[in-house]
């Protein structure tokens, strides 16, 4: 495992992070809002943060869904 | 569901202007149109019953309460905010600096802590909410010079306490402390 423990998946829009979080806790998979962090966007929304561990089965998850993602990125 | 209302002065004559989209009529459902007297021929479909019932509650409070009791009660925490912040070591706040030239909103930066991280940790560690980044108003962020890190921002209102003040001063104050 590499030294970061999360996952970030910036999104395009505060609907699609809510959406996303909605995806993610029926699929069993533990995610928080958090804000995007400064050093990703300067954009002042939230994002999904993730264990990285569980990120391809989130992916998945939201692909299924269309929930559409912007990046994907280490914390 | 949103609240919205018109205000209709006499001088106006309501027939001349036209809604963007009309119906369904609310009240005579035989027409298509809308009917031609007010209020009737302004309210389109479904009002927002339980919006506007709590919209009333909320202005009758403010009234029962007084605009100026509840300005009185957020400058008197707004100074206890800015004060407290600002001397914290490594705490930078921004603004007028004077409770009484500004609205209950605080912007303040954590030296060596972006704010989307500080906001995080006062949700997350300390069960404080606040606004972290550039709040939808960049230019007022360049006009800072808090352009394009942002700020974090805490929002004091009629229901804040100073007890609440001083505990997010202790948050911060240890957040400060870690970053240095």
């Amino acid at each position: 495992m590499s030294g970061s423990q999360y996952a970030v998946f910036l999104v395009y829009s505060t609907s699609y992070a809510l959406r996303a979080e909605k995806v993610l806790q029926k699929a069993g998979i533990a995610c928080k809002l958090i804000p995007v962090p400064r050093h990703l966007s300067s954009d002042c929304g939230v994002c999904i943060r993730i264990d990285q561990a569980d990120q391809e089965t989130a992916l998945q998850a939201l692909e299924a869904a269309r929930v559409q993602i912007e990046g994907v990125h280490e914390l | 569901m949103g609240t919205g209302g018109l205000i209709v002065g006499e001088r106006v004559d309501e027939t001349q202007f036209e809604p963007q989209v009309r119906g369904g009529t609310g009240s005579h459902s035989e027409h298509e149109r809308q009917p031609d007297f007010l209020p009737d021929m302004r309210e389109s479909g479904t009002p927002n019953v339980v919006g506007m019932a709590g919209l009333q509650v909320d202005v009758r409070w403010v009234l029962e309460r007084g605009v100026e009791a509840i300005r009185a009660h957020e400058v008197t925490l707004t100074h206890a905010l800015i004060e407290g912040l600002r001397v914290i070591p490594g705490v930078a706040v921004y603004g007028a600096l004077d409770a009484e030239l500004q609205t209950a909103t605080v912007s303040f930066n954590i030296e060596n802590m972006p704010p989307s991280e500080a906001g995080l940790r006062l949700d997350d560690e300390y069960g404080i909410m606040c606004r972290v980044g550039l709040h939808c108003a960049p230019a007022a962020h360049r006009t800072l010079g808090t352009f394009p890190v942002g700020t974090v921002r805490f929002g004091l209102g009629a229901f804040s306490t100073l007890g609440e003040v001083e505990t997010a001063l202790g948050a911060v104050r240890q957040l400060a402390q870690e970053a240095r």
